[in-house]
């Protein structure tokens, strides 16, 4: 009887949904084994895909800077290498000279198109980069940063970094805003802006006019502070990012259309204070929340104990979801990928717990599906990774429905 | 030759912004005084002949870029570069040849993993085209050596395939080759030591001397001008400092100044520098990039927006 009153409880104040399982799909990566500048190699990418279970399909839409589609916002006649002598090329074979701006018909309508036709998938989107240049390299700069100087980043002491434009100016924004402008226009169903993508940007590299401005009014006659660490220096850099996000949350809301924003922080663990995403990324998770920029946040890495990882992720996961407070969605991640100590992948978790990998994807569905999760993120779903056994855990992952919050959050701030 | 360095090093240690890496720079001067621009036509990376009557540029056509050559009298322009592919970064030889880049991309990246074609250097002399460097890779942002028999160019293959296969970090890095129009093969001239950098647009001074290129050494750091004796390519001197963005260098025919493709604080965007060769003196004469000196060292042409224009310059 009690379960019967909370379930027509639940359903009075918001809908059920189901657990999601978000794949992050990075085509480029496919590039030397299928063709994925036609319709046929994008096909077999999605079908890779979807093995794993994954009923959210998130496709990159940039490298670093450069658009994966016929973009509007970037002069698409001088993409190619070596067009802009600026570039360094990308020698990589295969994937240093695939050019999916120039597919006809359009690469991102072409993925998008072919999710809609796939029965095992409710929603696809952009797993959009806030970088610049991808992995700290420069083959990757996109256009119209590379045209515009004056909005690069600065060093404390004065040194350009063409690596970055500054959130701070409000043309690379209104830049920004395009992106996602066509990117919507071309049938997205969520935006996952991927924050700790960043291409080696951070708070110390953004010393540029405005900023600076912005300390000299609030904080008149106190020196900038030469530590970008520094909680009052971050708090200024940070506006640049919050206009950013709701920037986004504007052009959605101009669209017409119902398509989540959702954010990402990474590293995540146990901790009150700011975090690495703040001096890391530029912005304060907590603040993203509070201020109801965003419809769900995603945490991609978690710094798990080697000594519990399990229960440690468990910690982290609830510290998060409790300051949520089903404020916004919550995505948990069952990565991959090993990059570093403080971002283990489930294949990590499973050694340090002494567990096969399947195993430890269970147990973190399973604590996801308990801290209220409304789903995981797969980092990235690769043509070599998430074996069989592992998928079939995730494909037959069936947490209870959960209420989806019952408000659009980010309606209010605009 | 190297005592002939010798002496200009420490000239140029004295003057130049050297390789400091805070705060040197040139200070703003009076290096040339420049006349009113002037429009001549849609184009980029526009040089004249030795004659000044002919103009080489590159140019979008239906998306693609080509090569023309016009006479500046009659407005009439021959196509350099064929129909199909695309064509950039034309530069005269001394003997009314042009040199460019040109590459017939048509398949995906996949379908042409096993080809060995590329963005390769050809040269083109009353109407016979010729392919001077071959495989898969990018040759481009040539000029010839004063002797009009050596060509320098940026590559991005300038490792041998076998280091770079088994370095996976070597995934960006250009560097600057040397293929001699009578023959032989491409050779390497200047590359540095890591990943994501580049030595790119390889000019040599009208004395045959010593080489000027654009440099990227680092990440986070922007494109500078670095000069060195041609047979001596890792003593560097750096023309220009960190806290500004500098490429596209080009020498006055008498190898007193430089043009250039710069940015500064409070710039409104990339602008046409002129500096002295010592470094000294720096001139911003226009909103443009791309410069190129007149055979006569009187006049400079640029790029913007997809047009060319001149300007008059006086020392």
């Amino acid at each position: 009887m009690k379960a019967r009153l909370a379930c027509i409880c639940l359903m009075a104040t918001g809908a059920l949904v189901a657990f999601e399982k978000i794949a992050l799909v990075d085509g480029f990566d496919y590039a030397p084994v299928m063709d994925t500048e036609t319709d046929k190699g994008m096909r077999q990418v999605l079908a890779r895909v979807c093995e794993t279970g994954a009923d959210t399909i998130l496709w990159r839409t940039h490298s670093g800077g450069i658009p994966r589609y016929a973009s509007e916002a970037e002069d698409l006649a001088v993409l190619e290498q070596p067009l802009d002598k600026r570039r360094v090329p990308l020698t990589l074979p295969v994937r240093g000279w695939v050019r999916y701006q120039r597919c006809e018909p359009d690469a991102l309508k072409t993925v998008y198109g072919l999710c809609a036709g796939m029965s095992g998938v409710k929603r696809y989107g952009a797993h959009l980069l806030q970088e610049d240049a991808h992995s700290n390299r420069y083959w990757s700069l996109g256009e119209w940063t590379l045209e515009h100087p004056q909005y690069w980043c600065r060093s404390a002491d004065g040194k350009i970094g063409m690596h970055h434009a500054s959130f701070a100016y409000p043309e690379v924004i209104a830049h920004r805003r395009a992106i996602v402008r066509e990117i919507l226009a071309r049938g997205a169903q969520m935006i996952y802006l991927d924050t700790t993508r960043n291409g080696g940007y951070g708070p110390r590299d953004d010393y540029v006019k405005p900023n600076l401005d912005e300390w000299a009014r609030c904080h008149p006659g106190v020196p900038v502070p030469k530590d970008f660490h520094d909680p009052r220096w971050l708090e200024v850099v940070a506006r640049g990012h919050y206009a950013y996000y709701r920037a986004i949350r504007e052009e959605i809301r101009a669209s017409g259309r119902d398509v989540p924003f959702v954010i990402t922080v990474g590293n995540m663990r146990v901790q009150d204070g700011p975090d690495w995403n703040y001096a890391g990324c530029g912005f304060d998770w907590r603040k993203v929340v509070d201020e109801g920029f965003v419809d769900g946040l995603a945490v991609v890495s978690i710094a798990a104990d080697e000594k519990d990882p399990f229960g440690s992720t468990e910690r982290i996961f609830r510290h998060v979801a409790g300051y949520v407070k089903g404020r916004c969605k919550t995505y948990f991640p069952i990565r991959a990928y090993n990059f570093a100590k403080s971002q283990p992948s489930y294949g990590q978790l499973a050694k340090w717990a002494g567990v096969t990998p399947p195993e430890a994807i269970r147990r973190l569905l399973e604590i996801a599906a308990r801290c209220g999760a409304a789903g995981i993120v797969m980092e990235c779903v690769d043509p070599g990774n998430y074996p069989a056994a592992d998928c079939e855990v995730i494909r037959n992952f069936a947490a209870p429905a959960h209420e989806a919050p019952t408000t659009h959050p980010a309606t209010d701030v605009l | 030759m190297k005592r002939a360095w010798a002496v200009a090093r420490i000239f140029l240690a004295a003057t130049c912004a050297s390789s400091a890496e805070a705060g040197t720079r040139a200070v703003s001067g009076e290096v040339v005084s420049a006349g009113a621009e002037v429009a001549i036509c849609l184009g980029e990376e526009a040089s004249l002949a030795d004659d000044g009557r002919r103009l080489l540029l590159q140019r979008l056509e239906r998306g693609r870029f080509a090569v023309f050559v016009r006479d500046l009298g009659t407005g009439r322009e021959t196509r350099i570069s064929p129909e199909e592919g695309q064509a950039c970064f034309p530069e005269w030889g001394a003997d009314g040849s042009v040199l460019y880049t040109f590459a017939n991309e048509a398949k995906t990246g996949f379908a042409a993993r096993d080809d060995q074609t590329g963005w390769n250097l050809w040269l083109w002399k009353d109407g016979v085209r010729r392919q001077l460097t071959q495989g898969r890779q990018r040759a481009y942002a040539a000029s010839f050596a004063p002797n009009g028999r050596t060509v320098y160019f940026a590559c991005d293959r300038v490792k041998v395939p076998a280091a770079e296969a088994a370095d996976s970090q070597a995934i960006s890095r250009v560097g600057i080759a040397a293929v001699a129009l009578d023959g032989g093969g491409q050779r390497t001239v200047c590359l540095l030591p890591e990943s994501n950098t580049a030595c790119c647009e390889p000019r040599v001074s009208p004395d045959g001397k010593l080489l000027l290129r654009a440099e990227l050494a680092k990440f986070r750091e922007p494109w500078r001008l670095v000069v060195s004796p041609i047979d001596d390519i890792d003593r560097r001197t750096y023309l220009t400092t960190l806290h500004e963005a500098a490429y596209a260098p080009a020498w006055s025919p008498d190898g007193k100044l430089i043009a250039y493709t710069g940015f500064r604080d409070g710039d409104s965007g990339w602008g046409v520098y002129v500096m002295s060769a010592d470094g000294r003196a720096t001139r911003r004469i226009a909103a443009g990039r791309n410069p190129s000196f007149a055979p006569d060292g009187r006049s400079i042409l640029y790029d913007r927006d997809g047009m060319v224009y001149r300007r008059e310059v006086t020392r």
